[in-house]
């Protein structure tokens, strides 16, 4: 009897192993992301961070954005992001497409956790598309219900995060003058 | 008969129930707080909150951390090997992996970490991360100046040019001609740094240590201990008041 439990418990353990490697993973490169946002060739573009869109960011994710400056690529009044953001322990890299101040797509291009990656699948991030900032707010926040999942609670909240982030940065790009690429090519 | 028997062991039960009571109140009061403290936990933030506590850390075996720092300019760039990359001894950004180099991107300053590239202003100013989703080689070892003042960094035994523009790493055959050494700051800088050290051990693992009793060094016994005994208090208890109400019958 002994024997067959321990059997069972292995079993599990592969399985369980398993499942925690198959969350992990690359799902889209940089590249491709951007080479499906668009119909056209983008411009990168980026874009400076002043106090008041820092202030703005830092509500909307709970805590300080790393950096002062954002790169982007668009194309007309359609934009995509590529951003981070921890789930429960390991960054998650998303890229959002915002097209006229709405969600387009959110995507996730890179997974590190073991668990909550279900995040990813279609059934899931349709959920966004069409959401847009809710109006007449003095906070950003998406217009939009998105329903959880369970165990991957820290997962939906990150994607949650930037996906009324991507939008509050969009209409931020679209009234601020943007710099150009601010940074020297250092390639011979 | 049945009545004089109960009333010898009801003293001595009393007694007993008592002292189990002193000697576990202590206990159960540390499991109470503690408990309260873990099923609040995200919300107190207690898993982000680092313990700083010299003794602390020492108890739970953390040596004082390797310090690796790069100067660049005014800016003392330094890993205590805690993930976060310190601006003269001022935390500022993650550094994935650790810090692995620093070099002049005029007019900034480019930080290399095992996993990550971050970007400053030459006043300390933190500019850009460039983590994930832009295929960044990785671990990265090393960052140069390769020729014709191009910047250039090392991941597996690969030299690659660096585009920060376009975000693109190009194989390169082409070798640094320079790259900063890491040097040892001013010994006030070396103190703020080691005194924010705390070893990955947070105020999240010191309460469960506690609420388990391992904090004690006992490993989980103490704890079942006070289960045992609250068994014993939760016995001796319904027996005392079952006798109790026992006696009451018995008198009227």
């Amino acid at each position: 009897m002994a024997r067959w439990f321990y059997a069972l418990a292995a079993l599990a353990l592969c399985v369980l192993s398993t499942q925690a490697t198959a969350q992990r993973g690359v799902f889209a490169t940089a590249e491709q992301f951007y080479a499906n946002a668009f119909d056209a060739e983008p411009e990168a573009k980026m874009l400076w961070l002043g106090g008041e869109q820092l202030d703005q960011a830092q509500q909307i994710l709970g805590h300080r954005f790393a950096g002062i400056r954002v790169r982007y690529q668009a194309v007309g009044d359609r934009s995509a992001w590529i951003l981070d953001e921890i789930g429960k322990t390991h960054p998650i890299t998303f890229g959002v497409i915002v097209d006229n101040n709405t969600i387009a797509a959110v995507q996730v291009l890179e997974f590190r956790e073991s668990r909550g990656g279900e995040v990813r699948y279609d059934s899931f991030t349709e959920q966004f598309i069409g959401g847009e900032l809710k109006k007449n707010q003095s906070e950003p926040a998406l217009d939009k219900h998105i329903d959880g999942i369970t165990g991957a609670t820290m997962s939906v909240r990150a994607m949650k995060k930037v996906a009324t982030l991507a939008l509050y940065f969009h209409t931020q790009a679209a009234t601020v003058k943007t710099a150009g690429v601010a940074v020297k090519s250092f390639t011979p | 008969m049945r009545a004089k028997k109960s009333f010898k062991i009801r003293p001595l039960l009393w007694r007993w129930h008592r002292r189990l009571g002193l000697v576990v109140a202590l206990l159960l009061l540390l499991l109470a707080v503690t408990g309260i403290q873990l099923n609040h936990l995200e919300a107190l933030r207690w898993d982000q909150k680092p313990v700083h506590s010299r003794w602390l850390l020492e108890w739970y075996g953390v040596e004082r951390p390797a310090l690796t720092s790069f100067q660049a300019g005014p800016l003392w760039l330094s890993d205590i090997t805690d993930g976060r990359l310190y601006v003269n001894a001022k935390p500022l950004s993650s550094c994935a992996g650790g810090l692995v180099g620093v070099a002049d991107a005029a007019p900034l300053v480019l930080v290399a970490c095992q996993h990550e590239l971050v970007l400053l202003t030459r006043e300390g100013q933190l500019l850009e991360r460039i983590a994930g989703g832009h295929q960044l080689p990785q671990p990265i070892e090393r960052l140069g100046q390769c020729a014709e003042a191009a910047l250039c960094l090392r991941a597996n035994n690969q030299w690659y040019l660096i585009d920060l523009q376009n975000l693109r790493w190009t194989p390169t055959e082409l070798s640094p001609t320079q790259y900063r050494s890491p040097s040892r700051p001013p010994a006030k800088i070396r103190r703020q740094l080691l005194q924010k050290h705390s070893g990955g051990i947070t105020w999240e693992r010191v309460l469960q240590d506690l609420h388990s009793g391992r904090l004690f060094g006992l490993g989980p016994w103490l704890m079942d201990l006070v289960g045992v005994l609250l068994i014993g208090l939760s016995v001796s208890g319904v027996w005392l008041w079952a006798s109790g109400v026992q006696r009451r019958r018995n008198r009227r």
